[in-house]
């Protein structure tokens, strides 16, 4: 195959179970939860997981996975089918963040299978997770109200 | 008479107790629709006459069927059994020469726990009507029920005149009928002395008959032709009572008539109402659906909002690391290119191409020493041993090159993402605002929708309570319910016709009858007692027909002159509008606007019809009470719907001016600013009203009904 | 004022007039009679027409010989 775009998509992201179960499960599926939502904001799993992606792309912030980690929570090809922009900026943004202290031919060569770039998305996903916790506990109510996580994208 | 203070218990949709204190001049209550207006009026109504007034009906007494018409509802279903609730209104009014306290009470007990809204579950208790007041010894006095009653109509507010002092808006066209000049000839009628008149010549009638009668008697014994005198006598006798049950059927008639006329209009109003009904409910339907549409684009999307957020608004402000990716891969195609360019095959320099050694090795011959050499010798072996080596370097270069071509087929398609992507992100923050300005233009919509459709709920709430169980949809009913109402009046307006027509043609034979006796000669010359009494009678009742009809057209001169002077000071406020005066046709009684060339104006707006009536009314009102000597405090619900803002506040600085007291219920003066309808205090103020109220409904906020919120009265100004 | 006497006075106005011979005090007088019944007849339920009309009549040939 001559595409990272179509190697990925048997891949699955790792995620910390922690997070999984703090974030990613609380917030997404329409479930009525008590005293809150009748209906959580996001409907899958890689929803939640995209976007912590971004925040720790945007923010710079790459945490290596450690502890507890879920291999399996979903495969890339639904990304793919919901929202393939996102995953072609994942990977290119990846790709940015490829170790420029090695030369050229090894870098490249890292792109032989699409290992090194799912590590990459992991850690800086895992970084995104931190930031999303931390704004948690500072206010519960962050996803309730709905579109002040929403006004937060253009905070940076 | 001014009513200076005023107590309402519980009275409809007060609940509990309401005081207010009133002044002399205009005190103006200002209210939206439903707030409690209307109430407002019928406590003062029920307290003074114990009545209340239902629409097509008129005013009818409290009794076992309908008091509960009385109670507020909340009242009514915060009651346990067997708790007692009592309601009341009362008023402090004072006159010349008393102050009066009046009350109507209805005490009322809870019997079971079933349906609150029936009179079989509740026990009255006890009711009635109390007027006190302290008479000249200092002594207090206290009037009940019926002697009351007729002390209130007799002494302090009489029944007669209440109907053009207090009146809803709504029963304005009842009280004029511009067009109808009966109507005003009735109103005339009510203020003068025009009906006393009418009665003494009635009287004088029946008794210059009696003396006539007696006269006749004595004439009989003196008269010359007795035959001739019976006969006659006979005819006149009959003849009289001819045209006294003529005359009682023309009075049945013409109050069949009137009836009649009555129905035509409230048919005439039902009919309009109806079509305003079935026009309004139209408009409710249009509405909700409308916002059934808004509703479902809202959640479709808020639905869509979490799949936007995931798919596209996340890339927001990735530019850079987009940017750094795309760089790096760029420099990978940079490296690819260089290296694939310096060296096509990518063999080492110093090994010839395995084509070259294998040509070498056929031929025999090295093609750079010219050598020949044979197939066992050692030039061969060295040209096989590089060929071997060059072949497997080449295999091996290939797949090199076989990996790294694969490796830049992905560069190459990560970088061809770029452009669309980088597109894509550059639209966002248009995208998303976008996004939410939809959201807030439906939610805008959402919220105007639900306050029209609230509007016209409350127009079309109105108009049931107006109508009660008469409001139907049936157009055809009522319809051919008025053709036959029509009908009748034709047919009855004949009738009257050839009556009055027979009336004329007895009375002439009457006439003719008694001068005809009267020429019988006497064989006495002496003149009878009845006849000197007669000449009197015959003088006085002159003089009573001709004040009568003097009195007529000095009434409604004064009235003219008056309702123009009010008509002039309203209209300054639109003297390019409304420009005109009232004239009364004197022989037919309608009341017409002409223009100041005498011009008829032939169609009259709304306005211009209400603001016509209005003067008139008042300028009646004003000179009864000039006349009687007498003011009595003008209260009115809802007069000037039709009339613009200028001219609105205009007609209620007269009103202020003009009347010792005034109680005006209106839900005009509202403004819509700051999307609701607020009061414009400022306004108000500058034209010195004084005494302002406002009336509004308390208690829940939404989904409002009569046992969840109830009025309150709050002074403003 | 009351009513009886208001009526009263405007009615006398018109008493100048007059053209036929007649006493007006006698007249006045009548005018009274009649006036006071009238009025009693419209406020008072038990005064009927009738008794109206006799005691008019009975005080009539009094007032006028």
């Amino acid at each position: 195959m001559n595409n990272i775009l179509d190697e990925i998509l048997a891949y699955s992201p790792k995620v910390e179970a922690k997070y999984k179960e703090s974030i990613i499960e609380k917030f997404s599926q329409k479930q009525v939860e008590k005293g809150g939502d009748s209906r959580k904001f996001f409907n899958m799993y890689w929803q939640p997981f995209a976007w912590a992606a971004m925040l720790g792309f945007k923010n710079d912030r790459r945490t290596p996975l450690s502890g507890k980690t879920d291999p399996d929570i979903f495969k890339y090809s639904v990304i793919n089918n919901q929202a393939p922009d996102i995953l072609r900026a994942l990977v290119v943004m990846a790709v940015g963040k490829l170790d420029d202290n090695e030369n050229i031919e090894f870098q490249l060569k890292r792109l032989k299978k699409p290992d090194e770039i799912v590590n990459i998305i992991n850690e800086y996903a895992n970084g995104g997770f931190e930031i999303i916790s931390r704004k948690l506990n500072e206010d519960p109510d962050y996803f309730y109200e709905h579109n002040k996580f929403i006004t937060d994208l253009f905070e940076n | 008479m001014i009513i200076s203070k005023a107590r309402i218990k519980n009275f409809q949709s007060y609940y509990e107790i309401t005081d207010f204190n009133l002044e002399k001049g205009l005190n103006l209550f200002l209210g939206p629709i439903g707030a409690g207006k209307s109430k407002l009026f019928n406590a003062f109504y029920w307290c003074f006459y114990d009545e209340m007034y239902k629409t097509d009906y008129g005013w009818l007494p409290v009794d076992s069927r309908n008091f509960l018409s009385i109670f507020n509802k909340k009242a009514l279903l915060e009651a346990d059994v067997n708790d007692i609730i009592e309601s009341c209104v009362e008023l402090t009014v004072i006159t010349e020469d008393k102050t009066y306290s009046i009350k109507n009470q209805i005490t009322i007990k809870r019997i079971n726990s079933e349906d609150y809204t029936s009179e079989k579950n509740w026990k009255i208790l006890n009711n009635g009507l109390i007027v006190s007041f302290d008479n000249e010894d200092g002594n207090r006095i206290n009037l009940e029920n019926l002697e009351a009653k007729n002390y209130i109509d007799k002494k302090i507010l009489p029944k007669q005149i209440s109907k053009y002092i207090w009146f809803q808006g709504e029963t304005l066209n009842e009280l004029i009928d511009i067009k109808n000049g009966t109507t005003f000839k009735n109103a005339i009628n009510y203020i003068s002395y025009i009906e006393y008149y009418e009665n003494n010549i009635k009287l004088i009638n029946d008794v210059i008959r009696r003396i006539e009668k007696e006269l006749r008697k004595k004439q009989r014994k003196n008269t010359l032709n007795e035959n001739e005198f019976n006969r006659l006598s006979h005819e006149i006798e009959r003849l009289e009572r001819e045209i006294e049950s003529n005359q009682y059927q023309i009075d049945n008639k013409k109050i069949e008539l009137t009836k009649i006329k009555k129905t035509i209009s409230d048919i005439d109003k039902r009919l309009n109402d109806i079509n305003e009904y079935i026009d309004l409910k139209h408009k409710k339907e249009k509405l909700e659906s409308e916002l059934k549409h808004v509703f479902e684009k809202i959640e479709e999307l808020d639905k869509n909002k979490s799949n936007e957020f995931s798919k596209k608004w996340i890339l927001y402000g990735t530019n850079k690391l987009l940017e750094k990716g795309y760089k790096k891969l760029n420099k990978f195609q940079k490296w690819y290119e260089e290296n694939q360019n310096n060296n096509p095959t990518g063999l080492p320099y110093d090994i010839p191409s395995p084509a070259y050694l294998k040509e070498m090795l056929d031929k025999k011959e090295c093609f750079v020493c010219g050598n020949k050499f044979n197939e066992g010798s050692e030039h061969y072996r060295i040209i096989k041993e590089r060929l071997d080596y060059a072949t497997g370097k080449l295999e091996e270069i290939k797949n090199k090159n076989k990996e790294l071509l694969s490796l830049n087929n992905k560069v190459t398609a990560l970088l061809s993402t770029k452009n669309i992507l980088l597109n894509t992100i550059n639209n966002i923050e248009e995208y998303i605002k976008t996004f939410f300005q939809k959201y807030k233009e439906l939610n805008e919509r959402k919220k105007r929708l639900i306050e029209e459709l609230k509007n016209i709920k409350d127009e079309i709430t109105a108009l049931q309570e107006k109508h009660g169980n008469k409001m139907t949809d049936s157009f055809t009913n009522e319809k051919s319910k008025y053709n036959y109402n029509l009908d009748e009046k034709e047919r009855i307006n004949s009738i009257l016709k050839n009556l009055n027509n027979e009336q004329f043609r007895l009375e002439n034979e009457l006439m003719h009858k008694k001068k005809d006796l009267n020429n019988i000669p006497q064989n006495t010359s002496k003149e009878y007692q009845e006849e000197k009494i007669l000449k009197y009678l015959l003088a006085l009742k002159n003089i009573y027909e001709k004040t009568r009809d003097e009195e007529f057209k000095k009434l409604i001169d004064k009235v003219e002159k008056k309702a123009n002077d009010i008509l002039y000071k309203i209209t300054r406020a639109n003297p390019n509008v409304i420009t005109g005066k009232i004239v009364i046709d004197r022989d037919t009684f309608k009341i017409k606007l002409v223009d100041l060339d005498d011009n008829d104006n032939r169609d009259p707006n709304t306005g211009h019809t209400v603001l016509t009536k209005m003067c008139i009314i008042n300028a009646m009102v004003l000179i009864s009470n000039e006349y009687k000597n007498k003011s009595y405090s003008f209260i009115t619900d809802a007069p000037t719907s039709d009339l613009d803002d200028g001219t609105t506040k205009l007609y209620y600085k007269i009103i202020n001016d003009e009347f010792e007291q005034s109680i005006v219920l209106t839900k005009d003066l509202f403004v819509y600013k700051n999307n609701k309808n607020e009061i414009d205090i400022d306004s108000l103020k500058q034209f010195n009203f004084n005494n302002v109220f406002l009336i509004k409904k308390e208690g829940a906020n939404e989904n409002l009904t009569e046992s969840n919120s109830y009025s309150k009265i709050e002074k403003i100004i | 004022m009351e009513i009886e006497e208001r009526i009263i006075l405007e009615i006398e106005k018109s008493f100048e007039e007059i053209q036929e011979e007649i006493d007006k005090e006698l007249l006045k007088k009548v005018n009274k009679l009649f006036i006071y019944k009238s009025v009693k007849l419209t406020e008072d339920k038990e005064f009927s027409n009738r008794d109206a009309i006799n005691q008019i009549e009975n005080k009539l040939y009094d007032i006028i010989k």
